[in-house]
């Protein structure tokens, strides 16, 4: 059976895109922002994880530490880009737009110090795979596995723990959290925290697979978009479940279809499955703001 | 007028001596001339993603897709020796259809949804291009052919690129302008504003968005063409992503909905990576700095903000609209209201039609979920008369009108008719068409239009409806004027509705109604919100109202102010009716009493600690 | 009049609210005495529910002096919130999270009004006896947003006891709610009273507050116009005045 190989690759390519998904729709759901560089941070960080490791670190190290500053840098844009921009209207507009603009500056700036050439970028395992007829990178396989883990844990953090529960209240109904004393600001820091963190360890390993370069995180994270539309941009399993589909889906239709109208196929099945439930599959269609 | 046919000449006017400075008085060399054709035809491609975004609020990513439609398809025509002047409206028509298309189902979307998807149609439609070889030349892109002219009599070269982007500009912003400024960029505002108060004034939003996107399509294929030209050959690398993000920029660093916004965006994004030529990054840099800057500083464009500091003088008075009002009121005399309720009396009459059909709900039952908001609720306007319905909180009056408005459906009903017309098979924007109305208990006004613009739009819309006494006798500026002068309106018809104080404010709803002229009014709490003297003035308006033989369905809890206008009373509590009769009998009623605030022989405390 | 004798639980004084041109509250001074069981009660549009937010310190109002007792200037800080101060506010439409479970939203209560998980653990014990029977059922299954509307009500109330409050405001308790409910939760309320919590209750429903409440509080359009005992002719002709104006 040919399909199966193909739908492990995705599902192995999906994972990356679910990673994203999530810290999108994670974002998202605290703050009505769609962060547009959330990739972009993750490249950013990467990127100052290969000067450590050429210094000499481990890569496990750089690993960690890379999740800490991804997320710092998440929480100092959620502080410093937009909060600032208060309440006003079109707020959802405003902030996607101010995003778009970050994502402009941070290629721009990777660019100007490491310049433009791919960098290839070691992986954490070397070495291949042979799963269901497919031969997969260790490394990629690895990825996988480690994406799987931290969406379980992310998982379990918003179902069992208080901060967790306290996120999810704060995402639905940010009066009655402010009324029970729920701290609105600290929670927006830690949601963004959390988004590019997830965001970062997708960037990690997809630098591994196809090197360094500034706009390394284009092509997944609109993969990733693709899926967050899949699963609605509020739900958070919806997202991983998204990411995965897409995952599969970009595999099915370039080696079925056609190699040369992937997008195409892609988002034209995204647009006909939002005709048909506007919310995606497993979200809840927000009340209009703007 | 006057101020809109001096804009538009004054834009003419700017595109000419741009054309005679640049073009014909060699005052600049061929590397001037090329840059400003550049920002002339990247000052249309702005004005295209800044039309849709200040008529619909979607900031399109992908209307590089209609540029780049506009020159592949300029160039194929060329091929087959049209010439430009053929070619333009063609495309344009082309570009305008697709764009009807996309925009359509821009009402299936939230905008944040729709602004995500237009990110795909720029994505996918690099890959159309890049695969369509025979039209486009796939990714090696095609030079561009020489383009026939009629007017000139010969092929257009490079030297003409100046000379047709400048026309081409001309054009395109003046017909932007006539558009916008008119009554349907007014439609537009107001959706925009106000998606549920237009569809409830009978405007049909996704209609008008496709429109709206049409539009910025045809402009932006304009540009496709005028760029075309200039640059001299196509390839897929220009309508990327990237550049959609570049026409982002320069909308967010103008400002949307204004000329000079478009043209120094474009002027900025075409000049700053010339200024660091060489420095790529730090181009990019400094344009996405900028627009952070501007969003964060600036958020309505660096040229409405220099406006604004210019005209600090216009001062935004509510203080001064208030202390006007408060002086109109302080002649608290009957007579005055007694003046005021004539005055509309007459204006109803000559705005409105009698009402000559009955409005009738049978049985109507709403649950949501498991809750049942409403069971088997009966009630009828006749013809002519003032209905009030009154209930405690959560009774579902709320419901009940929203059921009447079609922005909820019933889980069952017998009969819900308005005369002849059978309401519940008739969606929510085409209500007002059968004469049902309503008024909003926040005003619910339109934020980006003034008065008088707003009461423009509600007496075309009666028009093109078919409502109103008036309708086919005055036009819309009549029936606006007559309204602002009846309504005593005229001091704050150039005024925003968030300058206004809130008692204007539902003065202003109620005019949008008489605007309207349906033959049956709903009035959502009309009385709550406002202070003594409102309330007085709104109890004139509405006696004049009935005087007028308008049909009035009044909800609110002012009950004495329901009781003083309406002929029967309804009363509500939990989604049944407890009460139905005169307001004389519905005062003495015990259950509404008990309903509603408790009744006057109440147990002991002692009752209620046993019990 | 009894007040004067008593310390203030709430002082507010000259408490006036505007928001969209709307006059909300217009120099409006009320006074609530510790361990008092009273009552706000007025029309729609009469301005209770900005009043029972501004009291609670959820909302700032446009001018006006708030003082707590027991709570130190500096701690107010209008739109904040008091619950560190122990006042809660039950709000109108109970706001709880619809998408969690019983127990998350009794959790979060007091994980917002900062206990630890020992803390935590005790005051759920106390909560859970106040609650009916038919809340203790299902309390990490059930939803908030599929219980019933007395349901909603009792654990709203749960909520807000999680955070051991000395004072409690609750508006609109009675809304969409079957009388013998009503009954319900005032008995619940007036247990916590002789426990010594201070209640405030904000309704349009007159009834049951006018028999459980020892004074009351009518207001009519952001004033209020009557302001003493709950019984007797002269709370009479304020409720019919406020309510039904004067006779058509």
């Amino acid at each position: 059976m040919d399909v199966i190989p193909v739908i492990v690759s995705g599902i192995a390519s999906g994972s990356a895109y679910a990673l994203l998904a999530l810290g999108i729709v994670i974002i998202f759901r605290s703050t009505d922002t769609v962060h547009f560089a959330i990739g972009d941070t993750g490249t950013l960080v990467v990127y100052i994880a290969a000067l450590a490791v050429a210094q000499g670190a481990p890569l496990m190290v750089a690993l960690v530490i890379s999740l800490l500053l991804g997320g710092l840098i998440g929480s100092a844009t959620q502080r410093l880009l937009i909060r600032p921009l208060g309440h006003r209207r079109n707020i959802v507009f405003i902030a996607l737009v101010v995003t778009i603009g970050l994502g402009l500056l941070i290629r721009a700036l990777i660019g100007a110090v490491w310049g433009h050439q791919a960098t290839p970028f070691p992986p954490l395992i070397s070495g291949s795979v042979s799963i269901a007829g497919v031969v997969i990178a260790a490394n990629k396989l690895l990825a996988t596995g480690i994406a799987l883990c931290a969406m379980l844990l992310v998982g379990w953090f918003f179902g069992r723990t208080a901060l967790g529960a306290a996120m999810r209240a704060s995402a639905e109904d940010p009066f009655a959290a402010r009324l029970i004393g729920l701290n609105a600001d600290r929670i927006a820091l830690l949601s963004w925290f959390l988004g590019c963190s997830l965001a970062t360890l997708a960037l990690f390993f997809l630098a591994a697979e196809s090197s360094l370069t500034p706009t390394l995180a284009n092509h997944p994270l609109f993969r990733a978009f693709a899926g967050v539309f899949l699963g609605g941009l509020t739900s958070m399993p919806g997202a991983v479940a998204g990411g995965f589909a897409i995952g599969v889906l970009d595999n099915l239709a370039g080696r079925y279809v056609s190699a040369n109208f992937r997008d195409t196929i892609v988002f034209g099945v995204i647009v006909a499955i939002l005709f048909l439930r506007p919310a995606g599959f497993m979200g809840a269609l927000r009340t209009e703001r703007v | 007028m006057k101020g809109d046919t001096r804009r538009r000449i004054a834009i003419v006017l700017v595109f000419v001596l741009v054309w005679v400075v640049v073009g014909r008085a060699e005052l600049v060399g061929d590397y001037g001339k090329l840059l400003a054709t550049t920002i002339a035809f990247n000052a249309i491609a702005v004005l295209s993603i800044s039309t849709l975004a200040g008529a619909t609020g979607i900031w399109s990513l992908g209307h590089t897709a209609f540029i780049a439609l506009g020159a592949y398809l300029c160039a194929n025509l060329a091929k087959m020796q049209i010439p430009l002047e053929l070619i333009v409206p063609a495309v344009a028509a082309a570009a305008a259809a697709v764009g009807y298309f996309l925009g359509l189902s821009a009402g299936r979307f939230s905008i944040l949804y729709f602004g995500l998807l237009t990110l795909a149609v720029a994505l996918t439609s690099m890959e159309i291009i890049g695969r369509m070889i025979g039209y486009t030349g796939g990714d090696q892109g095609m030079p561009m052919p020489p383009v026939p002219s009629w007017l000139l009599q010969r092929n257009l070269n490079s030297r003409d690129a100046l000379t047709v982007a400048l026309a081409l500009g001309a054009i395109v912003f003046v017909i932007t302008d006539i558009i916008i400024k008119g009554s349907r960029g007014r439609r537009w505002r107001a959706i925009k504003s106000h998606r549920m108060a237009s569809i409830s004034m009978g405007l049909v939003p996704h209609q008008e968005n496709a429109l709206a996107f049409a539009l910025s399509a045809a402009i932006a294929s304009a540009a496709g063409i005028a760029g075309a030209l200039a640059i001299g050959y196509l390839e897929p690398e220009s309508f990327n992503l990237d550049a959609g993000v570049m026409l982002i920029v320069a909308t967010v660093v103008g400002g949307i909905a204004s000329f000079w916004g478009a043209v120094l965006g474009a002027a900025f994004v075409v000049g700053t990576p010339e200024v660091f030529r060489g420095l790529h990054d730090v181009s990019a840099f400094a344009l996405g700095f900028v627009m952070v800057a501007v969003l964060l500083f600036m958020p309505r464009g660096v040229v409405p903000a220099l406006i604004a500091l210019l005209c600090w003088s216009r001062q935004r008075a509510p203080a001064a609209a208030q202390a006007k009002h408060a002086q109109h009121a302080q002649p608290d005399a009957a007579d005055d209201h007694e003046q005021l309720a004539q005055r509309i009396t007459a204006l109803a009459a000559q705005l409105m039609p009698a009402a000559k059909s009955a409005l009738v709900v049978e049985n109507l039952s709403v649950s949501f979920g498991g809750l049942k908001a409403l069971s088997d609720v009966s009630l009828q306007v006749p013809p002519g008369q003032t209905i009030g319905l009154i209930g405690p909180n959560g009774a579902g009056k709320t419901t009940l009108l929203n059921v009447l408005s079609g922005y909820v459906t019933s889980s069952s009903c017998k009969q819900l008719q308005l005369g002849q017309a059978d309401l519940a098979a008739v969606a929510h924007y085409r209500r007002l068409r059968q004469g049902f109305g309503r008024t909003f208990q926040h005003a619910e006004l339109f934020n980006e239009l003034t008065i008088r613009e707003m009461l423009m739009v509600a007496a075309s819309v009666g028009r093109t409806q078919a409502l109103g006494a008036a309708a086919g006798v005055l036009t819309p500026e009549q029936i606006t004027q007559l309204i602002l002068e009846g309504l005593d309106l005229n001091e704050v018809a150039e005024r925003f509705p968030d300058e206004l104080p809130f008692g204007i404010q539902k003065v202003a709803d109620i005019g949008r109604i008489l605007a309207i002229g349906p033959s049956l009014v709903a009035l959502d709490e009309p009385f709550s919100g406002l202070d003594h003297s409102e309330t007085r003035e709104l109890r004139a308006i509405l006696l004049g109202m009935k005087a007028a033989g308008v049909s009035i369905l009044i909800i609110d809890h002012a009950v004495h102010e329901v009781f003083n206008i309406a002929d029967q009373v309804v009363v509500l509590d939990f989604g049944q009716v407890i009460a139905s009769g005169t307001p004389r009998e519905i005062q003495r009623n015990p259950d509404v009493q008990r309903a509603y605030f408790g009744s006057v022989a109440h147990p002991t405390k002692e009752d209620a600690a046993h019990a | 009049m009894h007040e004067s004798t008593r310390e203030l639980a709430i002082d507010a004084k000259g408490l006036t609210h505007r928001y969209s041109g709307v006059l909300a509250l217009d120099g409006l001074s009320i006074s609530i005495a510790r361990g008092s069981f009273s009552a706000v009660l007025g029309p729609n549009g009469a301005g209770k529910s900005t009043l029972a937010q501004i009291l609670s310190g959820m909302l700032k109002p446009t001018a006006g002096t708030l003082t707590y007792s027991g709570v130190a200037p500096s701690e107010v800080r209008p739109g904040h919130g008091l619950i560190r101060s122990g006042i809660c506010l039950v709000p109108e439409g109970r706001r709880l999270f619809g998408q969690l479970s019983i127990e998350e939203n009794l959790l979060l209560g007091g994980y917002g009004a900062g206990l630890n998980r020992a803390q935590t653990r005790q005051r759920m014990q106390e909560a859970i006896e106040v609650l009916p029977a038919s809340l203790r059922e299902g309390m990490r299954t059930r939803l908030a947003g599929m219980l019933s509307g007395g349901e909603r009500q009792m654990l709203a109330l749960g909520r807000a006891l999680m955070a051991n409050p000395n004072t409690i405001i609750i508006d609109e308790p009675s809304m969409g709610l079957a009388p013998l409910l009503i009954q319900k939760v005032y008995e619940v309320l007036s247990g916590l009273n002789r426990r010594g919590v201070t209640i405030l209750v904000v309704e349009q429903q007159a009834t049951h507050a006018i028999c459980m409440a020892q004074d009351i509080h009518v207001m009519e359009r952001g004033k209020l116009i009557y302001n003493g005992p709950a019984t007797g002719a002269a709370a009479e002709q304020a409720l019919q005045s406020g309510y039904v104006g004067k006779a058509v």
